[in-house]
């Protein structure tokens, strides 16, 4: 999965930016699942970009790194061991 | 401070180029002509159309300035009375039958400025100035804290003392300050104008909103107020704030007119334009919240007496309704300004935030004294929070500490785009519940356990969600069991 991620991320962040490309690839590995992106400074965690129609119900934060994170929908489909993958992808890219 | 070091300040804090990118044709978007055309043209507006712009609103719609105007301009106390209702529906679709409480604490009150209307003014020699050390801060802080609060708004004078720095400094220690389970969670903040590049500083810092309020839309009268020679004298400097505190990326801000200082029904038309531009320029994301201040006295304050403005307790309510109407979505707060009645009676129009136990001198929380000669103006409502908790609780309200929506990315677009649906109290509500039960178990008198834990079953079993009722039960029992700090 790391290694699919990543080359799906290269391919687009040629034509979008990062974050763009970076959405795009997680959305065809995992069409289920609604992810939007936020800057954190401190305590806040800013709306950047993402889905915000499936924003009613309660999301889950998932710290990228000290300035981006992400939240989804629960129950998320993607499994823990994955999801850590994700992450550690992300946080090549997300500076 | 000497007159040209002063002016080499103002200099150095006014960037005109971050004013002259957001007006329209070399205008601002406060267009006299248009509020006075609209009001005159909508000066007897009839039952019917009164009724379809009330529907409209009740859609959640923001209404148009001539449909605004039109409320404003309504003399029949029936309508006004459907009006009234109207708002608290708005209120109950979008927010829930929930009040957001916070507290105020000022913590500087030097200041620059001269206007006539504010007991800080430079030349109130009747003031007693004091500028809170971090250690002062942190006993301010724990007094709150040890009251229940979880929010807060740091009010701030203008003045190179209380720079940026000096606001990211103690918010930081706001927020690092704990107290048993205790902790402010959210700071709002209500400073002078900045620009771009302190914005920033402020972000970085995690602010909630940032809050700024133009006083008077009107412009003769705010050259008038704000004395030449002044920083606060630059009209658009103040009108643009909220813009350039967008563009730096805190993307909650707060909107407000202080009334009294001019006609009340061209200043809710200011609050509405102000809206509309906000809307226009930044893809939707209007004020998050409006606040409807009102002119008290202030010691060695004579104008907050004499103002040929001022506004009286019918004319406030309807104001305030006709705001809720004109911005259906947006938070309305009601400050400690107000008499308890004043309050009691306005909540219901369609308020969504409230301070309590607030005292607004420098240094006074944790003194716990009430000394008139360290504040801005004088309070009406002195309840504490708890008693506050109670009287709500009593017209059925449940009082929320709620801070999520800014932790969990529901900020800017995405928090606009929620309420603009009337679906945040689907999350909001769960909230409030939870903080509720945080306060009832760590905070509350016996008198408001008893008087106020039944808003814990009754809106844990009006929510229409049974996947997050189970949720938020199961949350409860973890609260019970002494964890804090959940949230949807």
């Amino acid at each position: 999965m790391t290694r699919e991620l990543a080359k799906r991320i290269e391919n687009y962040v040629r034509q979008l930016p990062t974050l763009q490309a970076c959405h795009q690839a997680i959305q065809e590995l995992y069409p289920e699942l609604k992810v939007r992106w936020t800057k954190i400074y401190g305590r806040r965690w800013s709306h950047v970009w993402g889905d915000e129609t499936s924003m009613f119900s309660a999301g889950r934060r998932v710290q990228i790194n000290e300035g981006w994170g992400i939240v989804l929908d629960e129950p998320c489909p993607i499994p823990e061991p994955e999801l850590t993958q994700m992450v550690q992808v992300l946080k090549d890219y997300l500076k | 401070m000497s007159s040209v070091s002063y002016q080499e300040w103002i200099d150095s804090v006014v960037k005109p180029e971050q004013i002259e990118k957001y007006l329209n044709q070399g205008r601002d978007f406060v267009n006299e002509e248009l509020i006075n055309q609209a009001l005159l043209a909508n000066r007897q507006p009839s039952k019917t159309r009164l009724r379809e712009i009330m529907a409209k609103a009740l859609e959640l719609q923001r209404l148009d300035p001539d449909e605004t105007a039109a409320l404003l301009n309504c003399q029949d106390e029936e309508i006004w009375e459907e009006m009234y209702q109207v708002g608290y529906q708005i209120k109950e679709k979008v927010y829930g039958r929930r009040i957001v409480t916070f507290a105020p604490l000022y913590v500087s009150n030097y200041c620059v400025n001269n206007c006539v209307y504010c007991g800080y003014r430079k030349s109130n020699k009747e003031t007693v100035r004091h500028r809170l050390t971090l250690d002062q801060v942190e006993a301010e802080i724990k007094a709150l804290v040890q009251q229940g609060h979880k929010r807060l708004i740091m009010v701030y004078g203008e003045h190179p003392l209380s720079d940026v720095h000096y606001i990211a400094d103690t918010i930081a220690c706001a927020y690092n300050t704990k107290v048993g389970n205790g902790e402010i969670r959210r700071v709002n903040v209500n400073a002078a104008p900045m620009s771009v590049e302190d914005l920033k500083i402020l972000r970085d810092v995690g602010i909630g909103t940032f809050q700024v309020f133009q006083e008077t839309y009107h412009h003769k009268s705010y050259q008038r107020l704000h004395p030449k020679g002044t920083i606060k004298a630059n009209y658009h400097w103040r009108l643009y704030s909220l813009h350039r505190c967008l563009e730096a990326g805190v993307d909650d801000v707060g909107i407000g007119a202080l009334f009294g200082l001019y006609n009340w029904k061209f200043e809710v038309m200011g609050l509405l334009l102000h809206t509309i531009d906000l809307e226009e320029k930044f893809g939707g994301v209007g004020p998050h919240t409006i606040s409807v201040p009102r002119i008290q006295p202030a010691v060695n304050t004579p104008f907050t007496k004499n103002s040929r403005y001022l506004v009286d307790d019918d004319s406030f309510k309807k104001l305030v309704t006709v705001i809720r109407l004109s911005v259906p979505y947006t938070g309305l707060i009601l400050t400690a300004r107000e008499r308890a009645e004043v309050r009691n009676d306005v909540i219901k129009v369609g308020v969504t935030q409230l301070d309590a136990g607030s005292n607004i001198g420098v240094g006074s929380y944790s003194e716990n004294n009430l000394d008139y000669t360290r504040q801005q103006f004088i309070l009406g409502d002195n309840r504490t929070l708890d008693e506050m908790i109670r009287d709500l609780a009593k017209m059925g309200f449940i009082t929320s500490f709620c801070t999520a929506d800014y932790r969990c990315g529901r900020t800017g677009e995405c928090f606009m785009s929620i309420t603009k649906q009337g679906k945040i109290h689907n999350l909001c509500m769960p909230n409030a519940i939870l903080t509720f039960k945080e306060y009832l178990l760590d905070y509350a008198s016996p008198e408001t356990k008893t008087e106020a834990s039944y808003l814990i079953d009754k809106e844990l079993d009006a929510l229409p969600n049974e996947h997050v009722r189970e949720k938020v039960k199961s949350m409860l029992e973890r609260i019970e069991a002494g964890e804090r700090d959940l949230f949807l």
